[in-house]
C-alpha cells in the first residue's frame, strides 16, 4: 500500500481504533448535559422566584449557581471535547490511542472529579474563584488527570502513521497546554484544612490571575477544542473540505497569541493599572480578527451545500453554531471597549452573552457532532430522525429568547443604576427597585432555558433508542436524517 | 494486514520517527510560548518591588478573627454571585456607594471578592451603613428589611456555630502567606473571637434580638461591618480623590 | 537582586519593549501568512485539508 505523507487508509482496512472510549465519554456528554442544564433552569428560577431556593443551605443560588457553571463547563463540555478527541484524534493519526489503560484512568478521573464537584459545591466547599471553584484536594485530582490525558495524547502524536498534523490537532493540543498552565498557576494556594484553602496572590494581583484564568477557560476549553471539533466534523457531516486550509492554520496562531492578553477585560474600572486594563482592551478588539476567521472558515465549508443545510439537522446545527461563534466572538469585543463596559459590566447583559456562547456554539456544535457520531459509531440511523428537527427549533428558538431577554434586562439595569434627575441626584437611590423591575425579563429567561433543556432531553431518548434499535445493514450509506 | 504492508509501515515508522516527531515537541513549544507572553507581560509586573506599592497601603488592617470567620462563610455562601466588592470611578456608582474602591483596600483579600454580577447591591463599602440589628434580619428575611428582595434566607446562619479550631487553621495559613498576625495561637484566636463576638452580641441585644458570640450571623455581621470602613475613613481625610 | 540588574530593569521603558515585541511578532507573523499563501505550498496544503476523508470512511 502507498503510504502518503497525510496517511491514506484504504477502505476497509482495520486500523485498529479504540472506538469503546469514544462510547464511554458519549454516553457521558449526554448525561452531564442534561445535569447541567437542568441545574441552570432551577437556578433561573430561583432567581425569578426566591422561594425555589427552598430556605436549605444546600439548594440556595449561591451553591448551585456554581455546579451549573461546572457541570456545564466541564462535565458536558470536557466530555463532548474528549469524545470528538479520542474519536477524531486516532483517525486523524491513524493509529489507536497511545495506552488504553490512560484512556480509561482518564475517563474515570474526569467522570470521579465531576461527581466529587456535585457533592462538594452544594456542601458550599468551594474556593470561589469563578470555573475554578473547586477545592485544593480536587484540584490535585485534576492535574493528575490531566498528565494522564496529556501523556496519552501526546504519546498518540508521538506514533502516529503520518506526516502532517490536520489543524484540528493543533487546536486540541493548544487545548492539553494551556488549560494545564492556567490551572496550575491560577489554583497555587496555601491549604488551611482538607476542605479550604486560601491563594498565593491576595487583592487586585489575585483577581488578575483568576481572570487571565478564566477569560482563557473560556478561549482554550471552550473555543480552541470546539474549533477542532469543527474543522474535523463539520467537513465530514458536510462532505467536503474546509474552505480554506490556509486560513485555518492562519487564524489558530492569530487567536492563541491574542487571547491570552483579554483578561483584563473582566477589570475595567477596577484599580489595576490603566496600562493592564487598556492591555485588555486592546487585544480583546483585536481578537475579533482570528475568530472571525474560523467563523467565515466554517460557514465558506458549506458553500455549494445549501441545500442540504435546509434538510440535514445535523448540518442546520452546526450553521447556526458557528453563526453564534461569529456572533459572540463581536459583541465580546465590543463588550470590551471601556465605555460600554461601562453600561455592560455587572448586567444581565454579560450572562447573555456567555450564553449566546455557551449554547448558541458550544452547545449547538456538540449536538451537531453527538448527532453525527450516534449514527457513525453505532452505525444506525436515528430512531426518531423528526425528533432532531424539533430539537434543533427549540434549542434555537429557545437561545433568542434567553439572549434578547438578558440583553434588554442588562441595559435597563445598567442604564437605571448610572440615570440621575435634574437635581443630579440617583433616579433610582432604592437598588431593590432597579431588581425588580428584571422579573419579566427573568421568566423569559428561564421558559428560553427550559426550551433548550427539553430538546436536549429529546436528543437523549432519541440516542437512547437509536443506539438500542437495529444495527444499519453494511451496504446502506450513512443516512443523512431527513426532517 | 498483509506481510508488505507491514513492511513498508515499519520503514515508513522509523523514518518518521527520524524526521518527524521532532515537529509534533517543537509545534508544542511554540504553541506554550505564543500562549505565555501575554500573561507574562500582564502578570509578572504586579509582583516587581515597585509595582507592589500600588496595593500597599499602612491605613488598611488585616482581617480580625471574626471576620476571618465571616468572610468565609461569605464564601461558603457564594454572596459574591450576586453581589460586588468595586465601587466603580463613575458619579453614579459613588452618589450610590461612596469613594470609588482603591487597590490598596484590597491587600489582605485572599481570594479577591470583586464579583462579577450586581443583581444585588455592591458590598464594598457596606460597613457600619447599617445597624448590626438590620443585618441580622436582612439574613433571616431580606424583604423585612428590603421589600422587593429577590436574595434567599439563610436561616442556617442564625441557628450554626462557627469552631474557633477552624478559624484558627485559617487564620495560621493566611499567616504563612504573609498577612501580619501578632498570633495564631487557638487560645489568643478564641479570646479575640469571643471578645468581638460579644460586642456584637451586645448590640443585637439592644435591639431585643438574644445571640450567641460564636453564632454564624454574629461573624457574617462582623465581616459585613468592616467592608470599606477604613478606605472611607481614610479617603475622607484626603479630602476625596487620589 | 543586583542592583546592577535592578538599574537595568529600570531604565528599561515598558513602551519600548511592548514596541518590540509587537514588530517582532507582526514579523512573525506576516512570515507565516506568507509561507502559507506561496502558490508551490496550494497543492500540499489541499491535501492536508482532505485528511478527514482519508481514513478509509470507516466512521
Amino acid at each position: 500500500m502507498e503510504k502518503t505523507t497525510t496517511g491514506t487508509v484504504a477502505a476497509g482496512t482495520d486500523v485498529g481504533y479504540d472506538l469503546d472510549i469514544v462510547k464511554m465519554f458519549f454516553t457521558a456528554t449526554v448525561v452531564w448535559a442534561l445535569v447541567g442544564m437542568l441545574v441552570g433552569v432551577i437556578i433561573a428560577l430561583q432567581l425569578a422566584w426566591w422561594p425555589a431556593n427552598l430556605g436549605l443551605p444546600w439548594t440556595t443560588f449561591g451553591r448551585l449557581r456554581p455546579l451549573h457553571t461546572n457541570a456545564v463547563i466541564f462535565a458536558f463540555g470536557g466530555n463532548v471535547v474528549f469524545t470528538g478527541i479520542y474519536h477524531s484524534t486516532q483517525r486523524l493519526l491513524r493509529t489507536r490511542m497511545f495506552s488504553d489503560t490512560l484512556s480509561r484512568v482518564h475517563f474515570w478521573g474526569w467522570q470521579s472529579i465531576i461527581v466529587l464537584a456535585a457533592v462538594t459545591l452544594p456542601l458550599g466547599m468551594t474556593q470561589s474563584k469563578e470555573y475554578a471553584e473547586l477545592i485544593w484536594p480536587i484540584d490535585v485530582l485534576i492535574t493528575v488527570v490531566w498528565v494522564v490525558f496529556g501523556v496519552n495524547f501526546f504519546g498518540t502524536l508521538a506514533r502516529r502513521k503520518v506526516q502532517h498534523l490536520y489543524v484540528a490537532i493543533w487546536f486540541y493540543m493548544s487545548f492539553v497546554i494551556t488549560i494545564a498552565v492556567l490551572h496550575i498557576v491560577n489554583s497555587l494556594a496555601v491549604p488551611a484544612t482538607w476542605f479550604r484553602s486560601y491563594p498565593v496572590y491576595s487583592g487586585l494581583t489575585d483577581a488578575l490571575v483568576q481572570w487571565w484564568y478564566g477569560h482563557n477557560a473560556v478561549g482554550f476549553f471552550l473555543t480552541t477544542p470546539f474549533l477542532g471539533l469543527m474543522y474535523y466534523y463539520l467537513p465530514r457531516a458536510a462532505e467536503r473540505p474546509v474552505y480554506s486550509y490556509r486560513l485555518s492554520i492562519i487564524h489558530f496562531w492569530a487567536l492563541v497569541f491574542l487571547y491570552i492578553w483579554a483578561g483584563p477585560h473582566h477589570l475595567l474600572y477596577s484599580a489595576l493599572p490603566d496600562w493592564a486594563q487598556t492591555l485588555g482592551m486592546v487585544f480583546s478588539v483585536m481578537l475579533i480578527a482570528p475568530s472571525w476567521g474560523g467563523m467565515l472558515n466554517g460557514l465558506l465549508t458549506l458553500r455549494g451545500a445549501w441545500d442540504r443545510v435546509r434538510t440535514d439537522p445535523i448540518l442546520k446545527f452546526m450553521v447556526v453554531a458557528v453563526s453564534f461563534y461569529g456572533m459572540s466572538t463581536f459583541e465580546g469585543p465590543m463588550m470590551s471597549i471601556r465605555a460600554v463596559n461601562g453600561l455592560a459590566h455587572y448586567t444581565n447583559w454579560v450572562i447573555g452573552h456567555v450564553h449566546s456562547g455557551a449554547l448558541g456554539w458550544v452547545g449547538m456544535i456538540s449536538f451537531g457532532m453527538l448527532y453525527w457520531m450516534v449514527q457513525n459509531i453505532w452505525k444506525r440511523p436515528l430512531a426518531h430522525p423528526t425528533w432532531a428537527s424539533h430539537h434543533f427549533w427549540l434549542a434555537t428558538i429557545g437561545i433568542v429568547l434567553y439572549t434578547v431577554s438578558m440583553w434588554a434586562a442588562g441595559l435597563m439595569e445598567g442604564l437605571q443604576w448610572r440615570a440621575l434627575n435634574d437635581a443630579g441626584q440617583l433616579a433610582n437611590p432604592i437598588f431593590v427597585d432597579i431588581t425588580a423591575r428584571l422579573n419579566p425579563f427573568l421568566w423569559i429567561r428561564l421558559l428560553g432555558g427550559a426550551m433548550y433543556l427539553t430538546g436536549a432531553v429529546m436528543m437523549a431518548v432519541n440516542f437512547w433508542q437509536t443506539i438500542r434499535g437495529p444495527e444499519r445493514p453494511a451496504a446502506e450509506p450513512v443516512p443523512v436524517a431527513a426532517d | 494486514m498483509s506481510n508488505d504492508q507491514s513492511q513498508s509501515e515499519k520503514a515508513y515508522g522509523r523514518l518518521h520517527r527520524r524526521l518527524f516527531e521532532g515537529k509534533a515537541a517543537i509545534f508544542a513549544i511554540a504553541t506554550t510560548v505564543a500562549i505565555s507572553v501575554g500573561g507574562v507581560v500582564e502578570i509578572i509586573p504586579m509582583f516587581s518591588t515597585s509595582s507592589l506599592s500600588w496595593e500597599r497601603a499602612g491605613w488598611v488592617t488585616p482581617y480580625a478573627p471574626l471576620e476571618v470567620a465571616g468572610r468565609d462563610i461569605y464564601i461558603r455562601e457564594g454572596c459574591y454571585l450576586c453581589h460586588s466588592q468595586m465601587v466603580r470611578p463613575m458619579r453614579a456608582e459613588m452618589l450610590r456607594y461612596g469613594e470609588w474602591t482603591r487597590a490598596a483596600e484590597y491587600q489582605y483579600d485572599r481570594p479577591f471578592l470583586l464579583g462579577s454580577r450586581r443583581l444585588g447591591p455592591d458590598l464594598q463599602r457596606v460597613g457600619q451603613k447599617y445597624p448590626d440589628a438590620w443585618h441580622y434580619e436582612h439574613m433571616r428575611d431580606p424583604r423585612a428589611t428590603s421589600p422587593g428582595s429577590v436574595m434567599p434566607t439563610y436561616p442556617w446562619l442564625h441557628r450554626d456555630k462557627i469552631d474557633p479550631a477552624d478559624v484558627t487553621a485559617s487564620m495560621a495559613a493566611l499567616a504563612k502567606l504573609g498577612t501580619p498576625y501578632t498570633t495564631t495561637e487557638e487560645g489568643a484566636v478564641t479570646a479575640r473571637l469571643r471578645s468581638d463576638g460579644q460586642m456584637i452580641v451586645d448590640n443585637l441585644a439592644q435591639a431585643g434580638i438574644t445571640a450567641a458570640w460564636d453564632d454564624e450571623i454574629v461573624a457574617l455581621i462582623a465581616y459585613l461591618q468592616r467592608l470599606g470602613v477604613e478606605g472611607r475613613q481614610h479617603l475622607a481625610t484626603q479630602g476625596g480623590g487620589q | 537582586m543586583n542592583p546592577l540588574l535592578r538599574e537595568a530593569a529600570a531604565s528599561v521603558q515598558l513602551g519600548w519593549v511592548l514596541g518590540a515585541m509587537t514588530v517582532v511578532f507582526l514579523a512573525v507573523f506576516l512570515g507565516w501568512v506568507f509561507w502559507a499563501y506561496r502558490p508551490k505550498h496550494r497543492a500540499m496544503m489541499e491535501e492536508i485539508g482532505r485528511m478527514p476523508f482519508m481514513d478509509g470512511g470507516d466512521a
